[in-house]
């Protein structure tokens, strides 16, 4: 690598952090430069223009600063070179030009791989001499160097904070001893030795865990285990306690062996430090960086909070239920107040992990640019509502969906100019992206104005796919149709091209937006357009829901789709073929049970004691769902499911009871997507 | 013993169910738990029992004998090794409801024969890698990865 003498010994967390800041300062000046490219000469001129002067100037600052502090020669070289360029352009002393942008779109290109180089530890590229004399040419090239905002640079990066110690004082100790004198002390001693090593930070045992037999205890099983959280200790005496055989559980300090007595318990705690302390610029000086796994912990710590809340509040209750109102009553004073403290803890750690969506979408105009110039068709590309917040994990799981929609708008939606003319529009066309806030969902919409979806089309691949017959095709619906485009496999490409349409296509996009707790559908508007729109959840941990009884198990019904709640005796139904209706607002919805939605599956069979209908709205339209009983609102964790469950339709997720008990996360979407399919199955056979 | 003997011992846990005597590996155990509050996953593979909350985690609780021969209520007593399984795709962990665990033990795995298929007719075959005979009767020797049963089309 192309590390000078002075180059400092980096440390692979402080190598992340440079190569993640230069990636954000890349694609920042990447924005600006691509606008400066399409106003040409006249960019400087209008509002606005000179504030991105100014932050292009700055990122090439930042670029170089970091990476002269670092001794990283090349990037500090070109970015050194660019920075000059830039301060001529902002001072007024070289007009902006589409050449210009031109040639440091192309130093942010070389830049960027410098910066991959740097990241994946691969061969840098070399920096083309050419492209260095060019950009000093374009320079006002009166040789002054002068960084005027070097006092706003801090050399941060050559820090490396104090490697963490241990507290000493926080380690306890665990030593349990096995009795051989029981029914079966092998057992016995792998109990013991599996407690222990859910929450142990190191342990040793005899025998050892691929040690044991039978006969392994005769002379006497033991294990020590050292605990990271003291707070552990009281459960897992409680759980070796429990465990047969168990003659000796002992706890105690461990002997210390650090420097005991300086360790402090108000010392910050070192990895909350080494975190927190890497504030890249001082510019910024109100906002620190955080390791996105740091937030993800303290989320995690928080939504556990949640559940021990909700758990409090159920044990109270139940002393009320014993008589026992005055203590209930003086404890839920308390817990009210703490659930309030959780509760706004919760929402500022959320806060936390907001970001503008601004920062994803900086990443499109430069690909958009490009697909411009290799489709051949005439766009306008239009970015609105940048500035809405999104959790971050979020924003990264519709990086790609995004990137697939635009491509596909580019490549099926927009016509060729001479197409458009006939059809009496514009040569150019425009592609929107916009994202806002609507209730309790994020909206992000890629809308074009093409030709619109070709249905006969779309129906026509899908029967040559095999997708649908003849016969299914008839009873399609619009919506049905619609839906086709995120089967596996479809794609409505006649011929392959390199943009899009190599197969794997929308159905992807579908299954990463709902990984997320997302949806995605397509609007149609023939002749004029058509527009995809993507909505998110606004958080990805927990959701308002209602709880209800179904056959004797509790679902969780996210409260973002349910419109109404019914009682049962108090409406009149009426019957399309088998399916019950109801009168709801002006028109008929039908009703379904659990059940209906799982045929053939053993155990989801309805009590008969309905009482109430939740009705349910969807995309397009409402339908109602029977259930037992309402048993109250809450703010449910949401828990992944996984293998071998993963992906049943209509079920999102599970959450945790206060009880300790696991409740499913209804999906009224996936559930009413997965009737019509079934019905349609049905109706074919 | 010569290494490549002493290599082909290993310990493992063995357990009864349906009175058939099973083992696994014990280096695949992560716990051996009461299962109390089954939630009963409608559409989920028939294998498939029910989940469970393992402190925070949630696990589906599988039955080696998928044919729905018992059926597990909300609210029913029984007991499940935590399996740790490390297949192509990822690591996940799967409980295996068990009658009772019976011993833990170092076994030859190279005198693992093939199964009888007779013997494994009713169960998932492909959790079921062999058998080891010994006085008491044969031990069924359990695969972890044949323990996570293929993700079923709901209504198929």
């Amino acid at each position: 690598m192309d590390w000078d003498d002075d180059g400092m010994d980096m440390g692979s967390e402080e190598m992340t952090t440079l190569v993640a800041e230069a990636e954000e300062e890349l694609d920042r000046a990447e924005g600006v430069l691509l606008q400066m490219e399409a106003a040409g000469g006249q960019f400087g001129r209008r509002d606005g223009d000179q504030a991105s002067l100014d932050t292009l100037f700055r990122s090439m600052h930042t670029l170089k600063g970091n990476a002269a502090s670092v001794g990283w020669v090349e990037m500090t070289r070109l970015a050194h070179a660019a920075e000059d360029l830039m301060q001529g352009v902002r001072d007024g002393m070289v007009t902006p030009s589409e050449e210009i942008a031109d040639v440091l779109l192309r130093a942010v290109d070389v830049m960027r791989e410098l910066t991959a180089a740097l990241g994946s530890g691969g061969q840098p590229p070399d920096v083309p001499e050419s492209l260095v004399a060019e950009i000093g040419r374009l320079s006002a090239s009166d040789g002054e160097v002068r960084c005027p905002g070097d006092s706003g640079s801090v050399d941060i990066l050559g820090y490396a904070p104090d490697p963490p110690e241990m507290n000493a004082d926080s380690i306890c100790e665990v030593r349990v001893r096995v009795s051989e004198e029981t029914d079966i002390p092998a057992v016995r001693a792998l109990q013991v030795i599996l407690a222990c090593e859910d929450y142990a930070r190191e342990m040793i045992s005899n025998p050892p865990k691929e040690g044991i037999d039978e006969g392994a205890l005769e002379d006497g099983g033991w294990v020590i285990c050292h605990l990271g959280d003291p707070s552990d200790v009281d459960h897992l005496e409680g759980i070796l306690w429990d465990i047969e055989g168990v003659v000796e559980v002992e706890r105690g300090r461990m002997e210390e062996s650090a420097p005991g007595p300086t360790a402090e318990t108000d010392d910050v705690p070192a990895e909350t430090e080494s975190a927190t302390s890497r504030s890249g610029r001082s510019t910024e000086s109100r906002q620190i960086r955080v390791d996105v796994a740091l937030m993800d912990r303290l989320m995690n710590q928080v939504v556990e909070m949640v559940i021990n809340r909700n758990r409090l509040s159920s044990l109270i209750d139940t002393l009320a239920d014993h008589g026992l109102s005055n203590l209930s009553e003086e404890m839920s004073a308390t817990v009210e107040q703490m659930a309030g403290i959780t509760t706004s803890l919760q929402e500022d750690i959320m806060q936390t992990r907001l970001v503008p969506l601004e920062n994803l979408f900086r990443r499109f105009p430069r690909m958009m640019r490009n697909l411009r110039k290799s489709s051949g068709k005439e766009f306008e590309f239009e970015v609105e509502g940048g500035d809405t917040e999104i959790d971050r994990s979020l924003m990264d799981a519709i990086g790609d969906p995004l990137i697939h929609i635009l491509r596909n708008a580019v490549d099926h939606g927009i016509e060729d100019p001479k197409t458009r003319e006939e059809a009496g529009k514009s040569p150019g066309g425009v592609i929107r992206l916009s994202a806002f806030r609507q209730e309790n969902h994020i909206i992000v919409e890629v809308s074009d104005d093409g030709g619109g979806l070709d249905f006969d089309a779309i129906t026509a691949r899908a029967r040559r796919q095999g997708i649908i017959d003849v016969d299914g095709e008839r009873r399609m619906s619009e919506e049905d149709v619609l839906d086709l485009l995120f089967s596996p496999g479809f794609s409505t490409s006649e011929e392959i091209t390199e943009i899009s349409g190599r197969g794997v296509g929308l159905d992807v996009v579908r299954r990463d937006v709902e990984e997320v707790n997302g949806t995605v559908v397509v609007d149609n508007r023939e002749g004029s357009g058509s527009t995809f729109r993507l909505s998110l959840p606004l958080t990805v941990t927990t959701v308002r829901s209602l709880l209800v009884d179904i056959g004797g198990q509790v679902y969780v019904i996210p409260l973002g789709s349910i419109r109404e709640t019914i009682r049962l005796e108090s409406v009149d139904l009426h019957r399309a073929g088998e399916t019950p209706m109801l009168p709801f607002r002006g028109d008929y919805i039908p009703l379904f049970r659990l059940e209906d939605f799982f045929s053939g599956c053993e155990g989801a069979s309805s009590s008969g004691r309905e009482g109430y209908i939740v009705v349910l709205s969807m995309d397009r339209r409402d339908y109602g769902l029977l259930v037992d009983d309402l048993l109250g609102e809450e703010e449910s964790v949401i828990k992944p499911l996984r293998r071998p469950i993963g992906n049943i339709p209509g079920i999102s997720s599970a959450t945790i009871r206060p009880d300790g008990r696991v409740a499913l996360i209804l999906d009224a979407n996936g559930l009413f997507k997965e009737m019509r399919r079934t019905a349609r199955r049905v109706i074919n056979e | 013993m010569d290494s490549s003997e002493r290599h082909a011992h290993h310990s493992m846990v063995t357990f009864l169910i349906d009175d058939q005597e099973y083992g696994i590996k014990t280096e695949c155990i992560r716990s051996i738990i009461p299962v109390g509050d089954l939630t009963f996953v409608p559409g989920a593979p028939s294998a498939v029992a029910g989940v469970i909350n393992l402190r925070g985690d949630i696990i589906p609780v599988v039955e080696l004998d998928g044919s729905g021969g018992r059926a597990y209520a909300y609210g029913d007593e029984g007991l499940a090794l935590v399996v740790e399984v490390s297949d192509e795709r990822e690591d996940l962990a799967v409980a295996l409801m068990v009658d009772e665990v019976t011993q833990v033990d170092r076994a030859d795995f190279s005198g693992i024969e093939d199964t009888d298929d007779l013997m494994v007719a009713r169960n998932r075959a492909e959790a079921v890698v062999g058998v080891l005979s010994r006085d008491a009767g044969p031990i069924l020797i359990l695969e972890p990865t044949g323990l996570v049963p293929e993700e079923e089309e709901v209504g198929s």
